[in-house]
C-alpha cells in the first residue's frame, strides 16, 4: 500500500504538482512516414539456359509506355520490382539483353488504409498479362496479389537467341 | 483482445488491492475526518487540453471544464465535459476529427484532513465517457512512377464509450483556489466504425484503435463559496 503520510507535507505536495506540470510541458516532434508501395515483383529467367550456359547475366531496361523517364535503365539483374498504375491497364516496354518486347499487366485496384499518420496506398490483383514474343518465351503468374509484401508475383521466362533483330 | 486483457488486468489489480485494503483495514482505525471538508461545488479548468499538441502526434487541441463536489465525507461526484479535435497535415495526409465528449463519476479521497480547513485530496475514480464527433479524411496522396493519385473521403458522424480510472490530486494554493493533476487508464467500451477509413481519433478518448489509451491532465480550479447542500435544506 502507498503510504500516503509521506506526501501529507503542503510543501512536498506543491513541488509534485509543479514536477508534473514541467513533465507536461516536455515537446515531442512529429514524423510522418510516406504510405508503404505495392510492387510487382518480376523474377527474369532463361528457357534455354542449358543450350547457352555462359548467358548467366540479363540486362534489362523498363520504360512505361508514354513515359520520358525509365523506370530501370540497363541494369543486370534476375529480379525487378515495376509500379502497377491505378488504371486497370499497365504497359512496360522491356528491352531484355538488347532485344524490346511489351508487357501489359492488366489488374484490379483497391485502395488499403495503412494509417492516419501515414496515409493510403493501392494494392492490386493481376487478372491478365498481355506481352510480345520476341525475347520473352512466356510468362508465369506466381502470384496474382501485389502488395506491399512484394512476394514473387511473375516469373518472365526469356530466351538466349542471339540472332534476334530489333 | 487488448481490450479484454486490460479489463483482466483491472479486475486482478482491483481483487489485490481489495484484499490487501481489506487486511489494512482491520489494522487500522478507523477515519477521524469523516467530514465533509469542502462545501459547495468546484469548478475546474483542464489546462492541459489545448496544448497536447506537445506530446501527441499531429494537432491535437481542445478544451475541458469539470465540476466536483463532496456530496459525503470524501466522495465526490464528478462531471466533466470538453471538445477536443486532431488534425493531421502531411505531404500525404489532411485528416481531421472533433467533436464534444463528456464523463460522468466519482472520485474517493484517501488523504486524510490534517485540520479541518485541509481540503487537499489524493484521489481514485472512476468514469463512464461518451462522446459524439465526426472525422474526415479532406485529402490523401500516393506517389508513384506513373502519376501522383489521391482523393478524400466525406464526413464521417460516430458515437464512442470508454470507462477510465483515475489517480490524482487537488492541492489547495490560495483560499478556494486548487492545483490538480491526474492520470488516466483509459478502456475502450465500442465505437460506431466505417470500413474505409476507420475512425482514427476520439475526442476524449485518443487513438480509437488502441483499447487502451493512458492519459494525463493538470487542473486549476476553484471552489465556489456557497455551501450548495446547505442551501437545498434550507429549501426543504
Amino acid at each position: 500500500m502507498v503510504n500516503f503520510t509521506a506526501i501529507e507535507n503542503l510543501n512536498m505536495k506543491k513541488i509534485v504538482n509543479l514536477i508534473v506540470l514541467l513533465f507536461l510541458l516536455a515537446a515531442c516532434e512529429d514524423v510522418f512516414n510516406p504510405p508503404p508501395k505495392a510492387f510487382l515483383n518480376a523474377t527474369l529467367r532463361y528457357t534455354d539456359n542449358d543450350k547457352n550456359e555462359l548467358i548467366k547475366n540479363i540486362e534489362v531496361s523498363v520504360t512505361g509506355v508514354a513515359m520520358e523517364e525509365p523506370w530501370i535503365e540497363q541494369d543486370t539483374t534476375r529480379s525487378i520490382l515495376i509500379p502497377l498504375n491505378d488504371t486497370p491497364a499497365t504497359d512496360y516496354i522491356f528491352v531484355l539483353n538488347g532485344v524490346t518486347d511489351t508487357i501489359q499487366i492488366i489488374a484490379d485496384s483497391k485502395l488499403i488504409y495503412e494509417s492516419m499518420e501515414t496515409g493510403f496506398y493501392p494494392e492490386f490483383k493481376i487478372l491478365d498479362i498481355l506481352y510480345t514474343t520476341r525475347r520473352i518465351d512466356f510468362i508465369e503468374v506466381k502470384d496474382s496479389a501485389v502488395t506491399k509484401e512484394w512476394n514473387e508475383n511473375i516469373i518472365i521466362n526469356i530466351n538466349t537467341d542471339i540472332f534476334i533483330n530489333n | 483482445m487488448r481490450i479484454l486483457l486490460s479489463i483482466l488486468i483491472l479486475i486482478f489489480l482491483s481483487i489485490t488491492s481489495f484484499s490487501q485494503e481489506e487486511r489494512e483495514m482491520q489494522k487500522r482505525p478507523p477515519r477521524t475526518d469523516k467530514f465533509i471538508r469542502m462545501k459547495g461545488i468546484r469548478v475546474g479548468y483542464d489546462v492541459t487540453r489545448p496544448i497536447q499538441y506537445l506530446w501527441n502526434i499531429g494537432d491535437r487541441y481542445g478544451s475541458e471544464i469539470s465540476f466536483d463536489m463532496e456530496v459525503a465525507p470524501n466522495t465526490f461526484p464528478v462531471f466533466e465535459t470538453g471538445w477536443e479535435a486532431q488534425k493531421i497535415n502531411s505531404d500525404y495526409m489532411h485528416y481531421r476529427s472533433s467533436g464534444s465528449y463528456s464523463r460522468l463519476g466519482v472520485d474517493y479521497n484517501f488523504l486524510v484532513a490534517e485540520h479541518k480547513n485541509d481540503k487537499d485530496i489524493l484521489f481514485m475514480g472512476l468514469r463512464y465517457g461518451f462522446t459524439l464527433a465526426k472525422q474526415q479524411v479532406e485529402s490523401f496522396t500516393s506517389t508513384s512512377y506513373w502519376e501522383q493519385s489521391g482523393g478524400r473521403f466525406p464526413s464521417q458522424n460516430f458515437n464512442a464509450h470508454w470507462a477510465e480510472i483515475v489517480l490524482g490530486t487537488r492541492i489547495e494554493v490560495l483560499k478556494n483556489v486548487f492545483l490538480g493533476w491526474s492520470i488516466r487508464g483509459k478502456i475502450e467500451i465500442s465505437h460506431k466504425d466505417f470500413d474505409m477509413p476507420p475512425v482514427y481519433f476520439i475526442p476524449g478518448y485518443g487513438k480509437a484503435e488502441n483499447g487502451f489509451n493512458f492519459d494525463f491532465s493538470y487542473s486549476v480550479l476553484y471552489n465556489l463559496p456557497v455551501d450548495v447542500l446547505k442551501v437545498f435544506k434550507k429549501g426543504e
